[in-house]
């Protein structure tokens, strides 16, 4: 009797240790893939999920050509996004002015891709007042390798192209955005 | 009063303190006043999610540790704990992943986002969901009791993956070590510290009267009037909490001009129609307390701005996100369900119905 509940038990933890390993791997393997990912898609893609970390916009006025549309923003303290209008050219999803724009990088930082959300949808889901985490990000939407991105800031020469060659789009149809920063703000209640 | 009653009263004035507590944390407990996305309000959900996620580790806890004594010593007692711990673990799992989906949809951005955590505490309530389907398929009792403690063994290392899921990968679920910064402050942890641990102890007492009528306890025929009066109290404080939703617009503050004292003149909304810039009559005191915070530049920002509002006679009224209006409701609910199980007959004895 005793070495059948010996045994039981036995197998019990052994199919637990089986589980915790087995548990482990799913959870591994829920992670978002890194922005670096998307170098694998050669045409345009929808529903994908990846994460980077948003180059800081630094203070400066700005302006991207995208194709044909140019979208121009001015940033006056150090910033993971700022808001683009659109002052000419096509919009580039529904019939957006505006968008918000963010610079992911890659873990190791050596790919980075121009996200583009509609500030239009981002503030009427998400509010005006984002605190984004600077380390992290997670966007869904859709990458666009056949678009190029060159972002120029103004400069005493006039515009200097920041990224020669341009990079790739990626049009966000949603922030999967952590809410670790949140807890780090200031608290209060409804009186 | 028979002793024997005693558990069930413990059980009933705790649960409803407990209520309680959760329906004052929905109205007056504070919540962070800039958030990552969404309305801040549905950080109240700090005190209505956590405490029930963390009630399903400790009934999983149990269910482990009375399977392991149940294998190890035997004793009936020891399998019914084990089958009340699993059920009502269960019953807070689904809780848990139900009220975090909603509060996710405003948070995240997506009510699912395969978040490694989101992903574990699915994979922890399939792996218990198996217990049952695994018990009720062997006929023998004995042998279904002791297989199901050997699985319920196995079935708790979903535990720990789910509760490191964020230190080991990428989550959008806070770790503790983020969290902790906003549980120091007094405020938040007298309301988060009472709430986890009430909710703790009704979740063992539910468990342990679960566990006693199992085993052929009659539980008192008033606990049935305990019952429907906890799921009515659960839909009042639902359609309380829900009811600027069920009547005029609501709308999200984008920007707010405010005097000197904190006093809000006008708002910059986004309704049903697109952005409107209302002017109240009157400047008014900020519902939000305090009406201000410094932002990263370091300038004052309202804190009205990113609330769902309403306006009722020319006031500013803050609306609390549904999902926390549906959380706070869907608790007295979940345990008024509980109680109407536990006040039902036992059919027949140790381990069968």
């Amino acid at each position: 009797m005793a070495s059948r509940k010996t045994k039981t038990l036995i197998f019990a933890l052994v199919f637990f240790v089986a589980m915790l390993g087995l548990g482990l791997a799913s959870v591994k393997s829920a992670n978002y893939k890194d922005v670096s990912a998307l170098k694998m898609y050669a045409e345009p893609t929808r529903n994908l999920e990846v994460k980077g970390s948003p180059a800081l916009f630094q203070p400066g006025h700005y302006v991207i050509k995208i194709g044909d549309t140019v979208l121009e923003f001015a940033v006056r303290s150090p910033s993971p996004y700022a808001v683009a209008k659109r002052v000419s050219g096509p919009p580039l999803s529904n019939n957006d002015n505006e968008y918000a724009v963010f610079m992911l990088k890659s873990s190791s930082g050596d790919y980075k891709v121009l996200a583009i959300f509609s500030a239009k949808t981002f503030v009427k889901f998400y509010g005006p007042n984002a605190v984004m985490d600077i380390s992290n990000v997670v966007v869904s939407g859709t990458y666009r390798p056949d678009l190029r991105a060159h972002i120029y800031v103004y400069s005493g020469r006039g515009l200097v192209d920041t990224t020669p060659g341009g990079v790739p789009v990626f049009i966000v149809s949603r922030i999967l955005e952590g809410c670790h920063q949140s807890y780090g703000q200031p608290s209060g209640r409804i009186a | 009063m028979r002793r024997s009653q005693l558990p069930y009263v413990a059980a009933v004035v705790l649960a409803a303190l407990d209520v309680a507590v959760a329906v004052y944390a929905a109205y007056h407990a504070p919540f962070p006043l800039r958030v990552s996305l969404g309305a801040p309000t549905a950080y109240l959900n700090i005190y209505l999610h956590i405490p029930m996620a963390w009630g399903s580790y400790l009934l999983y806890t149990g269910a482990f540790i009375s399977a392991i004594i149940y294998l190890v010593r035997g004793g009936e007692k020891w399998d019914r704990f084990v089958q009340a711990f699993v059920t009502l673990g269960t019953v807070y799992a689904v809780f848990t992943l139900i009220s975090g989906m909603a509060w996710a949809s405003e948070s995240w951005g997506a009510a699912w986002s395969w978040d490694p955590r989101e992903t574990a505490v699915l994979l922890l309530l399939l792996a218990y969901l198996v217990y049952f389907a695994l018990r009720s398929s062997i006929p023998d009792p004995d042998r279904a009791a002791t297989l199901s403690a050997a699985y319920a063994v196995a079935a708790y290392a979903m535990v720990p993956v789910s509760f490191i899921a964020p230190r080991i990968t990428q989550s959008l679920h806070p770790t503790m070590s983020s969290f902790g910064e906003f549980m120091k402050r007094p405020e938040v942890a007298s309301i988060f510290g009472t709430r986890v641990l009430l909710a703790s102890v009704v979740a063992l007492l539910l468990a342990y009267l679960a566990a006693r009528r199992l085993g052929g306890e009659e539980p008192p025929a008033w606990l049935r009037w305990v019952g429907v009066g906890f799921i009515a109290a659960g839909l009042v404080i639902g359609l309380l909490l829900a009811s600027p939703y069920l009547g005029g617009k609501v709308y999200r503050v984008v920007g707010a001009s405010v005097d000197e004292k904190g006093y809000i003149v006008s708002l910059k909304v986004i309704g049903p129609h697109g952005n409107e810039t209302i002017r109240l009559p009157e400047p008014q005191p900020s519902p939000i307390q305090p009406p201000f915070y410094t932002g990263k530049g370091g300038e004052k920002v309202p804190s009205i701005v990113s609330e769902l509002v309403k306006i009722e006679n020319g006031r500013v009224v803050v609306v609390r996100h549904w999902s926390v209006a549906l959380n706070a409701a869907a608790y007295p609910v979940v345990l008024g369900i509980v109680f109407l199980l536990l006040s039902r007959r036992p059919r027949r004895g140790f381990g069968e119905e």
